[in-house]
């Protein structure tokens, strides 16, 4: 695929002198915040993009110690990541937004709509765990690859980390797909204290008990065949938030956005129901 | 694990701590507006944050172990 990322405004958020987070957004219509997960830079919704920018202004970026985003000290708790959320909107002029989040970027979406709900007309959860000891956990194999996966080069890691991320069948089907994933993904930086901050935050994130107070409409989006964050998590999250739905994605892998893009669309078409 | 009559006020008992937290980081932050000089400005910024950081942790924890 030769998707172009579209580019029409960029900047640096500052929430304090040590910090800055940059952002980029494309596109035109309603704000929608991007919140990317462990380790990946806002880069890494660049086949997302394209077809979200057609109807949305598209904020995308990248958190802490990954891509060009620098800081003292590195976020370890999903609330600081929600917080950093609220510095780039304050900084790209987007009072309130729609806000889509993937696996961690999931939880961090989760502490943004509590924390400020305010800021948030609806909310995607894609790939993520509402967190807590009700909260499904991956496979023991599973856990150890993302708890060592630091400390591998970063090419051989992005691609040790193929069999976790994508089912068996994208493997097989989108193998070009994934190649373009994993050449995005290496051409921006790897921080390892970014990374093992963010698998601190994920491990931490605890919003299970709370999941009842989310306001906003709420799509819930999983893949079947997701090894890294098992769907079990998904319907759980669906059953506890008020007003929830809950999109399926059969037999496809944590990176649902590759192995089933036209989701896209489906995602873009719950947003706008809101008229926002 | 609390009966389930202990469990609301666990959870509120949790929420007041938050709140509590919340209040000292916004307090520290306004601070930190007030003050506006580097790098003052950025080091009251900064305990602001690890006061929310250390009060996310305990209530993560607390949430955990109360199952609420």
């Amino acid at each position: 695929m030769a998707a172009r990322r579209l580019r029409t405004a960029s900047g640096v958020a500052t929430p304090d002198a040590f910090t800055s987070l940059r952002w980029e957004s494309a596109g035109s219509g309603p704000p929608l915040l991007l919140i990317m997960g462990l380790g990946l830079s806002g880069g890494a919704w660049w086949r997302s993009v394209p077809t979200l920018a057609k109807r949305f202004r598209v904020i995308t970026y990248d958190n802490r110690g990954t891509g060009g985003s620098t800081a003292l000290t590195y976020a370890y708790t999903t609330e600081a990541m929600a917080d950093d959320a609220v510095a780039v909107l304050d900084s790209a002029g987007a009072e309130g937004v729609h806000v889509y989040g993937m696996s961690l970027g999931g939880m961090v979406a989760q502490q943004l709509a509590l924390r400020h709900p305010n800021r948030v007309h609806r909310l995607v959860l894609g790939a993520t765990q509402p967190g807590g000891r009700r909260a499904r956990v991956a496979e023991p194999e599973v856990m150890a690859f993302f708890q060592r996966r630091s400390e591998l080069p970063s090419d051989e890691s992005a691609w040790a980390s193929v069999p976790y991320n994508y089912s068996s069948g994208a493997r097989g089907r989108h193998g070009a797909r994934i190649a373009e994933d994993i050449a995005r993904r290496l051409a921006h930086p790897f921080d390892e204290q970014a990374y093992r901050a963010q698998l601190c935050a994920s491990a931490l994130h605890n919003c299970y008990g709370r999941l009842t107070r989310i306001e906003q409409p709420t799509l819930v989006v999983h893949g079947t065949a997701d090894r890294v964050i098992p769907f079990e998590n998904a319907e759980m999250m669906a059953e506890r938030i008020p007003d929830a739905r809950l999109r399926l994605l059969r037999d496809c892998g944590h990176l649902y956005p590759t192995e089933f893009p036209r989701v896209d669309e489906a995602i873009g078409d719950f947003l706008e129901a809101s008229g926002v | 694990m609390l009966a389930d009559t202990w469990r609301p006020l666990a959870a509120a008992a949790i929420d007041s701590y938050e709140a509590g937290i919340r209040a000292a980081c916004d307090l520290q932050r306004k601070l930190a507006a007030a003050i506006g000089l580097e790098p003052v400005h950025s080091v009251a910024t900064a305990s602001a944050d690890f006061t929310r950081d250390i009060g996310a942790v305990v209530a993560s924890r607390a949430r955990w172990l109360l199952d609420v």
